[in-house]
């Protein structure tokens, strides 16, 4: 997802930190806080609880960065805070409200519009009704472009079962594409 | 390779995550198998409506609040780390000196020492039970 340039600077963004530079940490802010948001609003379903878990992530990935190995990626290991908070959260309340998902984006292809739109809509009613493991899979992927090798690190399963787990939740996102047609 | 062998890896076509030589017996598969040809479609369609969705995002000012936010809990974090440890170093150093001293009897020094007990035991309970509803607030989330 990076280049090596951004990862060095980023890597230095992080040493700094470490050094005492709090204005630094607020640049790796600014760098993952869209990604961090949208994989707690994936969970909670919510503006609020996501707000509230990416912030609690922040201040935790900062109080541990001493642990935080860095032969690693930075992404990963935050997103993986980001996800163990949200599940405690939704743990914690046992609900999640489902009206507040992904909304629709306007198409640039103009030509292509009404089909398109007609199929998010479609795509985005039945990433609801998918479950967690399927939802966040797809997610990780499809919506924020991680490699498998990444997605391993931030939900902890074997590479090898990412394709797998991946394919099935695609799969049957499709199925229920399908279902909503007939 | 037959349908069954292929159909698990189409995901992982798709993403370009195979070897080389993988993509290229799938690519062969594909060009003589409409079945999977079609799979392999509809889910590269899913894939790009799933990318183009679009989640609400907090607004410019709300970053920032919450941007200073993280730096002012932070520094309270830190701030309590500083004073629990120095607190219970000093504390620590004072019972040490007091427990060494020839000045006081025995007496004075159990004396002393229940009384230090005691709030330290009321401390630790009123500690443990902040901790515990503190993860099962459910209006802990509520701004004030």
């Amino acid at each position: 997802m990076k280049d090596r340039k951004e990862e060095i600077s980023e890597k230095e963004l992080l040493r700094n930190v470490l050094n005492g530079r709090k204005e630094a940490y607020a640049h790796i802010f600014r760098l993952y806080r869209h990604r961090a948001y949208g994989l707690a609003y994936q969970y909670t379903g919510n503006k609020e609880d996501a707000m509230d878990v990416v912030q609690d992530a922040f201040i935790r990935a900062y109080l541990n960065l001493k642990t935080f190995d860095f032969h690693k990626e930075f992404g990963p290991w935050l997103l993986t805070i980001v996800r163990n908070l949200s599940i405690d959260l939704i743990r914690r309340k046992r609900t999640r409200r489902t009206q507040d998902l992904p909304e629709i984006l306007p198409d640039a292809e103009s030509g292509k519009r009404a089909d398109n739109e007609l199929l998010r809509l479609e795509v985005r009613e039945a990433l609801i009704q998918l479950d967690q493991n399927d939802r966040e899979i797809i997610f990780l992927k499809d919506y924020q472009g991680h490699s498998y090798a990444e997605i391993a690190e931030i939900i902890q399963i074997p590479i090898g079962t990412v394709m797998s787990r991946l394919h099935h939740a695609r799969k049957r996102l499709a199925q229920l594409v399908r279902e909503k047609r007939t | 390779m037959n349908c069954e062998t292929i159909e698990p890896a189409l995901s992982g076509y798709l993403d370009r995550e195979l070897t080389q030589q993988q993509q290229q017996k799938i690519s062969i598969h594909l060009e003589e198998c409409p079945a999977c040809r079609a799979l392999l479609e509809e889910l590269a369609s899913l894939k790009t409506s799933t990318r183009n969705l679009h989640y609400q995002e907090p607004s410019d000012r709300e970053w920032k609040t919450m941007e200073q936010n993280i730096f002012e809990r932070i520094s309270r974090s830190l701030g309590w780390l500083i004073v629990v440890v120095w607190t219970t170093v000093t504390a620590g150093y004072a019972a040490f000196q007091f427990a060494t001293s020839p000045f006081e009897t025995l007496f004075q020094k159990i004396l002393v020492f229940g009384i230090f007990l005691g709030f330290a035991l009321v401390f630790l309970s009123v500690l443990s039970e902040r901790i515990r509803a503190s993860r099962t607030d459910p209006y802990k989330g509520v701004r004030r």
